[in-house]
């Protein structure tokens, strides 16, 4: 079995505290992934600075100060951001809106609220189907 | 692994709850912080308080705190920034904030988004003394193609809609609806946020036995002796496939927020949304989207909606399309004389999320039920000779718009007369909505049918190729001309002819149908039981 390609590092962009601890639960416990919790640009901009490199970046769209999408699109500018696959999370979407958000640069939306027990399989999920291209 | 992560998460789950009073209280308190002494720096983190309700409370299963806060979090967003907040704002948002801290705190099984399935029943229950009567409707709703399940009295119908086990529509007697029945079941619809198309029959046809009905929400009326024929015609109108589309209602208010507030409401509720900001964009706008409703706010600097409900009026096409006007304006007087100008109702700002949903959706679903009888044929349900012929405008000026290719296509029946004379009128409809019920289930949601004459119909095929929908047509011929018709211990086959053209650049309503008919000519000319394209 390759170890090569797997998914292992994620990098969780989202300021609600109690979505953070079921998502904790869901990405390390069950995913068995190392993540690393940014509740704003300024956490981000601290784990770019440590020089943690993720596979995969997931995102709420709602964070105050600096929304989602724009969080991604300025991660983007920094180098060896550019191609990592992103994934918004976001409530009740209509589907013109998932249109916009894909044409965003993000390989997929999940629905808030999200099963727990389910997220690590719908991540592993996409993270094949964005390799398999 | 297993119990260790369950436990985990119930434990979270616990906590949460536990902690979930104190949140709401915070919100309280917060908020009356803000009516004594408002900073808009206060403000934002109080929204950012909501904002995490509405996050979390989803999250845990708390579905109706979730919306409440959403819907409050969403009004309140219309804020952000402000200088000051009137007293009247003030009090629109505690009535939300009270809507808030008053929802059960009921645990749902959470419903996760990707799990939605949706079922289409072809049930009918049927409350009525007269034993024979309902096996006349038993057969004739089967024939139409629903199933007919008679029930023994007003109980069994409150405990199977209490179980859930909704069918499609009512056929009630009046008879079973005095006031506690009729209340009964109407609180129980609220309370399930359902609602079951109601049809009744009575024995008399007089204003106080149609009062009852209408009290009860019924559809329709029906005075014994009933045409049962009629009855699975009306009901198959309104339970239609076309009335389990969503309401699309276009927003319109220069203010995005706001418009974005009653837009998530009405998305709450089950409806499609647009918006617009600028009401210059209306017609195109009503045109694309085909709005069952338009909410216009009154005052726009560009043109005010009283002006925009003028223009609108003036296009025949547009007439039937209700409007309701949102404004801060309490003078009745200006209101009744707004009103004046198209407008079919009047909400004064701010508006009460309820209020909201229940005067567009009452609105909107009478709109559709009315136009729907006006616009369709009696016998086949499809659309008339007028309607479908607008359809056929509307339909260009999108191909038009969007430059999408527009198929449509004129079709009759072969030797229909000799069906007549040799069978029957009777017989003769028989043919006429079998064919229509064909044409309605195989074609799609978008493409319209009409009834053009006695036996011609007109079918317009929007974003389709004239090889599709020749090929379209074709396999519906062959369908149809394998129908054995019944009758008399003899049965007999009915063929129809075609003619089918798209459309061309710079072409006509009139010259496109001109083209399908000198198609439709040429088919009947080489034989019969074809379709034939037009030449381009």
């Amino acid at each position: 079995m390759t170890i090569e390609n797997k998914l292992t590092k994620i990098l969780y962009v989202e300021d609600e505290e109690d979505i953070v601890a079921i998502a904790q639960v869901a990405l390390e416990d069950i995913g068995g992934f190392t993540v690393k919790y940014c509740a704003s640009w300024k956490d981000v901009l601290n784990a770019v600075s440590e020089k943690f490199q993720p596979d995969m970046i997931l995102l709420d769209v709602m964070v105050p100060g600096m929304d989602g999408p724009t969080i991604l699109a300025e991660l983007r500018k920094r180098p060896g951001f550019e191609k990592i696959p992103a994934i918004f999370m976001t409530a009740k979407v209509q589907s013109d809106e998932i249109e916009k958000y894909k044409q965003m640069g993000v390989v997929d939306i999940i629905t808030k609220p999200f099963d727990p027990m389910k997220l690590s399989d719908k991540l592993n999920q996409i993270w094949m189907k964005s390799h398999g291209q | 692994m297993g119990n260790n992560i369950h436990e985990k998460i119930q434990e979270l789950f616990v906590s949460y709850s536990q902690n979930l009073p104190n949140k709401l209280q915070n919100i309280q308190n917060h908020w009356q912080e803000l009516c004594e002494n408002y900073t808009a720096k206060l403000f934002e983190d109080f929204y950012r308080e909501v904002h995490s309700l509405t996050g979390s409370a989803g999250t845990y299963g708390y579905h109706e705190l979730s919306k409440s806060a959403r819907e409050l979090e969403s009004y309140l967003k219309t804020f952000l920034g402000a200088k000051v907040i009137t007293t009247e704002k003030q009090i629109a948002i505690s009535k939300l904030i009270k809507a808030l801290l008053a929802t059960e705190l009921r645990t749902d099984k959470i419903i996760y988004p990707d799990d939605l399935t949706s079922e289409m029943n072809h049930l009918i229950y049927v409350l009525d003394q007269d034993s024979s009567f309902v096996s006349e409707l038993r057969k004739e709703f089967n024939d139409a193609g629903f199933q007919l399940r008679r029930l023994n009295n007003f109980p069994e119908l409150i405990t199977l809609v209490q179980k859930k086990q909704l069918p499609l529509a009512l056929i009630v007697d009046v008879e079973y609806l005095d006031m506690h029945n009729t209340e009964q079941l109407l609180s129980l619809e609220k309370e399930k946020d359902i609602v079951i198309p109601l049809f009744c029959t009575a024995a008399r046809g007089d204003i106080a036995t149609r009062l009852r009905a209408t009290r009860a929400g019924s559809v329709a009326f029906a005075q014994k002796p009933a045409d049962a024929f009629y009855l699975t015609k009306v009901v198959a109108q309104i339970t239609g496939p076309a009335s389990s589309d969503p309401f699309k209602i276009l927003v319109i208010d220069d203010s995005r927020s706001l418009a974005e507030y009653y837009a998530l409401i009405l998305q709450d509720a089950g409806m499609v949304t647009k918006i617009l900001t600028n009401p210059l964009d209306t017609l195109d706008a009503v045109i694309d989207f085909g709005p069952d409703l338009l909410l216009l706010d009154i005052y726009m600097p560009e043109c005010s909606g009283i002006e925009l409900a003028s223009i609108l009026r003036q296009e025949p096409k547009f007439m039937h399309i209700p409007i309701i006007f949102l404004s801060a304006e309490e003078d009745k007087f200006k209101q009744l004389s707004a009103l004046s100008f198209g407008g079919d109702d009047f909400l004064t700002k701010p508006i009460l999320p309820q209020h909201l949903v229940a005067s567009v959706k009452s609105r909107a679903k009478r709109a559709g039920i009315i136009s729907s009888f006006m616009m369709r044929d009696s016998l086949t349900g499809l659309l008339n000779h007028t309607n479908i012929l607008h359809q056929l405008d509307l339909e260009i000026l999108r191909a038009k718009h969007h430059n999408l290719p527009l198929t449509f296509a004129m079709i009759d029946l072969d030797h229909f007369k000799l069906v007549n004379d040799e069978y029957g009128h009777i017989m003769g409809d028989r043919v006429l909505k079998k064919l229509s019920e064909l044409f309605i289930t195989r074609l799609r949601k978008t493409d319209y049918v009409g009834r053009y004459g006695g036996e011609e119909f007109a079918i317009i095929l929007p974003d389709t190729e004239a090889m599709q929908g020749k090929r379209l047509l074709d396999e519906l011929r062959e369908k149809f001309f394998q129908t054995k018709f019944d009758t008399n211990g003899t049965s007999f086959n009915v063929a129809f002819s075609g003619g089918i053209v798209s459309l061309q650049k710079n072409q006509t309503a009139d010259q496109l149908i001109e083209a399908a008919d000198q198609a439709l000519y040429k088919a009947k000319l080489e034989g019969r039981n074809q379709v034939q394209l037009g030449d381009e």
